[in-house]
């Protein structure tokens, strides 16, 4: 009987120690994007191991889970909106910021009342002691910002494009980037190319997302400059950003009150100016490349004079068997369109990169908001966040207090460009009208499409698209009844 | 007395649990199998059904449509482009598959030495092995508008006007994927064929040698209707790949250019992941299911229809 007592204690004993460490255990599931890519980047993440062991040994009863990220974007979106439907989405997770603008609270967390708290991981008196929004920079904190006011995502970095050229061809065919004034210059030098059988410039174009996007967007900017400010929604707008991307909900209200039309002359402008580019530059064959790798493939390869590529392809392009110069597209000159407004060009880059983290309103529902603020308030702190800047080369830090890679600093120049005004366009209005802009623009550029068909589809697609986020938003964007 | 007794009704409960053994094991051994077609398959087949008349965001229900995902299905443009390249598509592969995995059949067949015939069917097999996937990738070097491999080909055997971005234009994009894993003949569809072939009956040979058959004379009145049933089994699968089809547009095309390569497998993974409609995507999932349904049922009662098969 004693010893029937004994075991009855023991086991009593024993389940109540497994379930008190269960109930003190919290486990963060962490997706850190770039940051966590175990197989492709293993000292990167090596380092981001680390910092999670260094916060599990600052918090005992805080388990860090650390997924490693998916590289192909339609593979990651696919896998993230599987989680979100099997309510087991990561409690912090990388995900571009327009769709957690787009998502809103459904799905994340406002950070706003966290960024006005300090962070702890910071020194007395520094930069982010006060407040963890001192931390950042405030356009990228005003780029970051959803339309509703809320933050959904600690962005820590800056990314750009950069157009890559390989000089030893350039310089066989006797052109010089540094030569090129404005557009007509480009399209020039491509021609050049072309007519002696060298395929100029590694685009790749997809009805999903492709490098593509960044030109598209380069392209309306320049055809819409002069009238861009006017579209401006007082709430977005702020003193320090008197020319800034257009959100979301000011395209949206832009067509709905017929200022972004198919049947402007500004229209007409973007079309010839995206013919002409398709036409001239455009490497053979762009609406068949599946992918960014296969480009830049291509280029690696030597098959295209120059490529666009984003500041994170820099380190790999160092040691190639030919002389490779990172520059940028010209300006608009009042011939190719007379509503450019800067003359310069437009960069296309910005705070959506590797490291920009939402918490998910999951995490909220299971109780692991506060811890997940809390991972990433350390995380973000500069004394941990230089570590992993140092080695996620390519990129800009953003993180106040963290010094900049010597490759990323080529981009410094680039990042002092204008903004471009209109952004991606599956971030324009909606995903789907996205992809219809796409389909509806790469018929067009093969000359499968003409222009008055395309303007129809365009503009239904265009209607189509802001009927959906006016009913979305219901309430809150009072034009969609004026 | 009692011992023979006995030792009878042991004997008895024996034999009716042998037999109640033999009755039930089937159902034993099959139940995982059902509970796992019921979980993977039935089940969310039946909530695709249910959940395609509603606004569903993969998460929670937003509003019940009634048919609504249907009528915008079928006024989608895109959409009906996806159901006309599958048609063609599935016609074009249909064809293809069943013609070269025949013919690659017959040829194996025609060696005596079983030995040799071993040979070609481990050379044809092997391929299997190689994910879908990978095939695409391979596929998409093969095709690709610089440095692509049939391009380079073209090129070298002095065909270079021909050499162009196959999936880099509506014109060709589609038959480019159409003809991905030519020549069609690494797979189910000529095992299937090799075993029928090989299970045709000497007796039956022999009488169409007697009566003075050519091998072409023979492959049409001896090999064609009795491998009937084969050629409809690997045809109904086929069709069913076709119509679900998804890997060469979420590899290679995206449905592009333009909607030159849209299919509905595409459609409904787009309007789920990329979108976050999966209400309409279920409504795509029931129209392919039910194209499906009808398709396999038409075909396989044809196949009944006066039909000789080998091993009847």
């Amino acid at each position: 009987m004693n010893k029937l007592i004994k075991y009855a204690t023991s086991l009593a004993a024993l389940t109540a120690l497994s379930m008190g460490s269960a109930a003190a255990d919290t486990t963060l599931k962490v997706n850190l994007g770039n940051f966590y890519m175990p197989d492709t980047n293993p000292e990167l993440s090596a380092e981001a191991q680390m910092l999670a062991d260094e916060y599990e040994k600052l918090h005992p009863d805080v388990k860090i889970e650390l997924i490693p990220h998916i590289a192909d974007a339609d593979a990651f979106s696919a896998w993230l909106t599987t989680r979100f439907a099997a309510n087991d989405a990561p409690d912090i997770t990388w995900q571009s910021g327009y769709k957690k603008i787009a998502e809103g609270t459904d799905n994340w967390a406002p950070l706003n009342d966290y960024f006005s708290k300090p962070n702890p991981y910071v020194g007395s008196g520094g930069l982010g002691s006060e407040k963890w929004s001192d931390l950042f920079p405030a356009n990228v904190l005003n780029q970051t910002r959803g339309g509703d006011g809320n933050w959904f995502q600690v962005s820590t970095n800056w990314v750009e494009t950069g157009f890559y050229v390989n000089q030893d061809i350039m310089s066989k065919q006797g052109l010089d980037v540094d030569s090129w004034k404005d557009w007509g210059d480009l399209l020039s030098a491509c021609r050049s190319l072309r007519e002696v059988g060298v395929q100029p410039m590694g685009v790749f174009m997809t009805p999903g997302w492709s490098t593509y996007q960044w030109l598209d967007s380069i392209i309306a900017t320049g055809s819409y400059a002069d009238v861009i400010p006017s579209w401006y929604l007082e709430k977005y707008s702020n003193e320090y950003q008197p020319w800034r991307l257009l959100t979301q909900e000011e395209m949206a209200r832009a067509v709905h009150l017929g200022k972004y039309t198919t049947s402007g002359p500004r229209f007409d402008t973007y079309l010839g100016l995206v013919k002409g580019i398709a036409d001239d530059c455009l490497v053979e064959g762009f609406a068949g490349i599946p992918d960014y790798d296969a480009v830049y493939n291509m280029f690696y390869n030597e098959k295209v004079a120059m490529v666009w590529l984003g500041s994170w392809s820099a380190p790999s392009l160092k040691d190639l068997p030919f002389e490779v110069k990172a520059t940028y597209m010209p300006a608009f000159g009042p011939e190719q369109s007379k509503y450019e407004v800067h003359n310069e060009s437009y960069r296309v880059g910005g705070p959506s990169s590797s490291g920009q983290w939402g918490i998910t309103a999951q995490a909220t529902d299971r109780g692991n908001l506060d811890q997940a603020v809390d991972f990433l308030r350390f995380l973000t702190a500069p004394v941990n966040y230089g570590r992993l800047a140092m080695l996620d080369t390519g990129f800009i830090p953003m993180v106040k207090g963290v010094e900049t890679p010597d490759i990323s600093a080529n981009f410094q120049a680039v990042a002092q460009l204008p903004e471009r005004g209109f952004t991606d366009p599956i971030a324009r209005l909606t995903p789907k009208f996205g992809t219809a802009h796409n389909r509806l623009l790469q018929s067009f550029m093969l000359g499968e499409m003409s222009a008055d068909d395309l303007k129809v589809k365009y503009q239904t697609a265009m209607d189509r698209a802001v009927e959906d986020l006016c009913l979305e938003n219901e309430g809150e964007w009072k034009w969609c009844s004026e | 007395m009692k011992a023979v007794t006995n030792h009878e009704a042991a004997k008895a409960t024996k034999t009716s649990l042998n037999s109640l053994l033999h009755r039930h094991l089937p159902w034993v051994l099959l139940s995982p199998i059902l509970l796992h077609l019921l979980i993977f398959r039935y089940i969310p087949t039946l909530y695709a059904f249910f959940y395609s008349f509603t606004d569903w965001d993969g998460i929670r229900i937003r509003r019940f449509l009634g048919l609504r995902n249907f009528t915008d299905l079928f006024s989608d443009y895109v959409f009906l482009e996806g159901l006309k390249n599958m048609a063609i598509y599935t016609s074009i592969r249909v064809i293809l598959i069943l013609s070269f995995a025949f013919i690659a059949a017959e040829m194996v067949i025609s060696f005596k030495n079983a030995n040799i015939r071993t040979f070609w069917k481990i050379v044809f097999v092997i391929p299997m092995i190689v994910p879908l996937a990978v095939n695409y990738l391979l596929w998409g070097f093969i095709l690709s508008p610089q440095g692509g491999m049939l391009n380079s080909l073209l090129e070298v055997i002095g065909l270079a006007e021909m050499a162009r971005p196959w999936l880099g234009t509506s014109a060709t994009a589609l038959l480019s994927i159409t003809f991905i894993q030519f020549p069609f003949v690494s797979g189910l569809a000529f095992l299937v064929f090799v075993s029928a072939l090989e299970g045709i009956p000497a007796d039956v040979i022999d009488a169409c040698k007697v009566e003075g058959c050519g091998r072409l004379r023979r492959i049409i009145a001896v090999d064609f209707p009795m491998l009937r049933g084969s050629m409809i089994f690997v045809g109904v699968l086929v069709t069913l790949q076709g119509i679900q089809t998804v890997e060469p547009q979420l590899i290679l095309t995206k449905g592009g250019p333009g909607i030159a390569t849209e299919s509905p497998g595409w459609f409904v993974y787009r309007a789920a992941f990329q979108y976050g409609e999966f209400g309409l995507a279920a409504a795509a999932g029931v129209v392919m299911v039910l194209v499906g349904l009808v398709f396999s049922f038409y075909v396989v009662r044809a196949r009944y229809k006066g039909a000789y098969d080998v091993g009847q």
